[in-house]
């Protein structure tokens, strides 16, 4: 997207669940304390493996916020993203009725939808005495689209459902799609959203990723450049998007106004498993990202990273944005808090810039003391200062990155 | 609306059951040879249903250069999507190198995506070793399809794998279309992949879903779907891409229908259907008249065909030809509704529309134009069809622009 994007969409709902608390209110006010989520696992047994905490979601009370009906039918990423699309809808104040169903669509990242869902069906049918023992009912559990799904057959909302997944990209993937349909005005609403769930298959998928020592993975710090891996985190995020016009139209609020996107992918041979994308890649993507806002280096006020601590993933993005970024915009990244919420990554960072924005505050990167490479982070002490635009940036180890540039 | 560019096909690839080469595809599709029969991909001892969809002697060499390269980081499933990528670039004329650099993505959608990997990461795990093969395991994720495409020809564009079940061809196709349209991409490889999944066809099974010997859409005797697998990938390009490298242009795209059913995770619903197919109408500016050739997701199966018939009488009435390739592909999962997008480019590019095959006696109740003959007609407008499981609908219209 080097030309300006066309018009600007506006974020007028928030829905989260997440290791921070479930709600706004609870994400901003742990996010304000830097209150950490990670915690022992206890969704399974970790004995066997070398990392034994991650973002892992406690307290969560489904009931609070879900019909009983149907409830036990619905696995981890569902509850967590139905849970977050009704309170991202009531946030809105938006209903969903005969006269705007067909308008408001539903566009998910995330990656495995439940990869337990899927393992768990498949080794029941290995297990059992006959494969056609297996429950019928957990079968519509195992297609990567049920969370999503589950989303439409909870709200009503009938315009459009579908799945991108996209690895740690998935939720900007999924926003940047939506903005599409927006645009040419193929839909008038989207609940964009995004879900990770932690289980023993899907740490297993994250571990395999990483090359960690027997010793284990105790923090993993943004920026900090010390470690071989990440500490993983589960979740979802929820953002009601619409055309800003129509919102200003109607005299409603909106939280923050997405101006620029952008996005590339790091051009790296099939011969490894990794294709990091590359300070090239990512300096090109910001300054895509910057055209397409109409915006210069010398605007951004606020970096809301994607870093997780993992330094092969991290020093290609600190590199990039030292080169991009002659004027020091605040930099900050809330992985060391959440863990890596992976398809929820994307997602999370937006939710922190709007923290930023609503509270008028940059939470510090929590743990990191001795940076690799030089920026203006933001350190040990939350920064009291209100800002009026932030960049966010995400990557996949795959080779995806992408920006966004929101405004107040 | 914006009047972004027109978006045209330029090229099919084909990676199935019943042929890796378009020309084999279409005789083999035009003349009833079903592409399925006794599983050998796994023991069916126990189950009910023996038969599926499976790609016999299928050889990566065959499609993909310096495969030995390749062999650890990429599953199943991205093997069967870059064989029918190097087949579209091959059928539009376009070498790989040509396309490197250029303003190009790709857009792939997947049920299951790496089925096979996670199967083995399963057996591990069923089997109480609670460390499956890391290397195993960091491939399973279906994010990597469509990356593997973009690493492979050095595509810096949008990427991304749709994961919408068993209409997420369609959804990609239509990603990739409203990249195009947008102008954040001048060419898209998009489509579908999906190899056989071990838990699919249990689930299926275990649903009575499965036909014991033939997939017959819209047959009064119908007995299920045929769960296999294989690939369809498009070649798409603005319009002005297309002509500046003098392309052969075999269709446009001229507009798409999506919906959600919001109703059930596995029984169809005909508004849901209705809806994706009158948006499409609605988005090309088309009439239901004006439809030659419809690409049914026609699974077999009595709810689909039900559903989906009774639809497509509702609005197109009994004039429209219909067809189905599931009657000797199966169902190809992800594949399947970028399969129905090139069924309908290729009866363009023949005049041919092609027939269902297996349907000894039309269901009186699917009151639609089933067509059990191929016939030699001009097509100027086809739609492809694609439904599936959650209610996740996508309906493409294509537009023939030979003269």
């Amino acid at each position: 997207m080097r030309e300006k994007m066309q018009s600007p969409i506006a974020v007028t709902g928030i829905g989260v669940v997440s290791p921070l608390g479930s709600g706004y209110r609870n994400f901003a006010d742990s996010v304000l304390h830097n209150r950490s989520g990670i915690k022992e696992i206890s969704v399974f047994d970790t004995t066997p493996y070398p990392i034994k905490i991650a973002g892992e979601i406690d307290g969560f009370e489904p009931e609070r916020y879900l019909p009983k009906k149907g409830l036990r039918s619905m696995d981890r990423s569902t509850r967590f993203i139905c849970a977050a699309a009704l309170m991202a809808l009531q946030d809105a104040q938006i209903a969903v009725q005969e006269n705007n169903k067909h308008r408001i669509g539903v566009i998910t990242g995330t990656t495995f939808g439940s990869l337990k869902s899927i393992s768990d069906f498949d080794i029941e049918s290995l297990s059992s005495e006959s494969p056609l023992w297996v429950n019928p009912m957990d079968f519509p559990k195992t297609t990567i689209n049920a969370p999503s799904s589950n989303v439409s057959i909870l709200t009503g909302i009938m315009g459009y459902n579908t799945t991108i997944s996209g690895g740690f990209t998935s939720s900007l993937e999924a926003i940047s799609h939506s903005i599409d349909l927006l645009l040419r005005k193929r839909l008038d609403i989207v609940l964009a959203c995004s879900v990770e769930d932690l289980s023993l298959q899907n740490y297993l998928y994250h571990c395999a990723l990483q090359k960690i020592a027997d010793d284990g993975l105790k923090t993993s710090i943004p920026f900090a450049g010390k470690s071989e891996g990440y500490l993983f985190g589960e979740g979802s995020v929820v953002f009601v998007l619409e055309r800003l016009e129509d919102v200003e139209n109607e005299n409603r609020r909106s939280y923050a106004t997405i101006t620029g996107l952008g996005q590339g992918f790091n051009i790296g041979a099939n011969s490894s498993p990794y294709n990091f994308p590359q300070k090239t890649l990512i300096c090109d993507v910001l300054k895509q990202t910057l055209e397409s806002a109409g915006m210069t280096s010398g605007d951004i006020k606020m970096v809301s990273s994607c870093a997780n601590g993992w330094s092969q993933y991290d020093t290609a993005e600190a590199q990039a944005l030292a080169e991009v970024f002659k004027t020091d915009p605040a930099i900050t990244a809330i992985k060391s808090l959440t863990g890596e919420t992976a398809s929820a990554g994307g997602g999370f960072s937006l939710l922190q810039a709007i923290v930023s924005f609503r509270e008028q505050v940059i939470p510090p990167i929590s743990g990191l003391d001795n940076p690799l490479v030089p920026l203006n982070y933001v350190i040990n002490e939350k920064k009291m200062m209100g800002v009026n635009n932030a960049l966010v940036t995400s990557s996949d180890p795959g080779g995806s990155y992408m920006g966004l540039i929101i405004l107040k | 609306m914006s009047n972004g560019s027109k978006v045209v096909i330029t090229g099919c690839g084909v990676l199935t059951t019943i042929g890796a080469n378009l020309e084999e595809f279409w005789y083999n599709l035009c003349n009833g040879n079903n592409g399925y029969g006794p599983l050998s991909l796994l023991d069916t001892t126990k189950y009910v249903t023996k038969i599926g969809g499976e790609m016999k002697n299928y050889n990566p060499r065959e499609y993909i250069p310096e495969y030995a390269k390749k062999v650890d980081c990429l599953g199943k499933t991205s093997l069967y999507a870059l064989s029918a990528a190097y087949l579209a670039l091959k059928d539009a004329r376009l070498d790989a190198v040509e396309i490197t650099g250029l303003n190009a993505g790709s857009a792939i959608g997947t049920t299951d995506g790496e089925a096979e990997p996670i199967e083995k990461m399963n057996l591990a795990l069923a089997e109480s070793d609670r460390k499956p093969n890391p290397q195993v395991v960091s491939i399973i994720s279906p994010h990597r399809i469509a990356q593997s495409i973009a690493r492979e020809f050095g595509l810096g564009g949008p990427v991304c794998t749709i994961t919408s079940a068993c209409t997420a061809g369609n959804h990609a196709i239509i990603f990739a279309y409203e990249k195009i349209k947008s102008g954040q991409a001048e060419l898209m490889l998009a489509g579908g992949a999906d190899t056989f999944s071990r838990k699919t066809f249990t689930g299926f099974n275990r649903l009575g879903a499965t036909a014991p010997e033939l997939c017959m859409p819209f047959e009064q005797d119908r007995k299920g779907m045929v769960v296999s697998e294989g690939a369809g990938i498009v070649v798409m390009e603005s319009l002005e891409h297309a002509l500046e490298r003098k392309a052969t242009i075999y269709a446009e795209v001229v507009g798409y229908g999506v919906s959600c059913d919001a109703y059930h995770m596995t029984i169809p619903s005909e508004e849901g259907f209705a809806m994706a197919m009158q948006n499409a109408l609605d988005d090309a500016g088309l009439n239901a008249s004006d439809i030659d050739l419809i690409a049914a997701h026609g699974t077999g199966t009595q709810a689909n065909d039900m559903t989906e018939s009774k639809v497509i009488n509702r609005i197109y009435g009994t004039k429209t030809a219909v067809t189905a390739n599931k009657s000797v592909l199966g169902h190809t999962m992800g594949a399947a509704s970028a399969l129905n997008v090139i069924t309908i480019v290729l009866a363009m590019r023949k005049g041919i529309m092609p027939k269902i095959s297996n349907v000894r006696a039309i269901d009186p109740s699917c009151k639609i134009n089933v067509l059990t003959e191929n016939k030699q007609n001009r097509i100027k407008y086809g739609q492809a069809n694609g439904f599936a499981f959650g209610g996740n609908n996508g309906v493409v219209i294509l537009k023939n622009v030979k003269t």
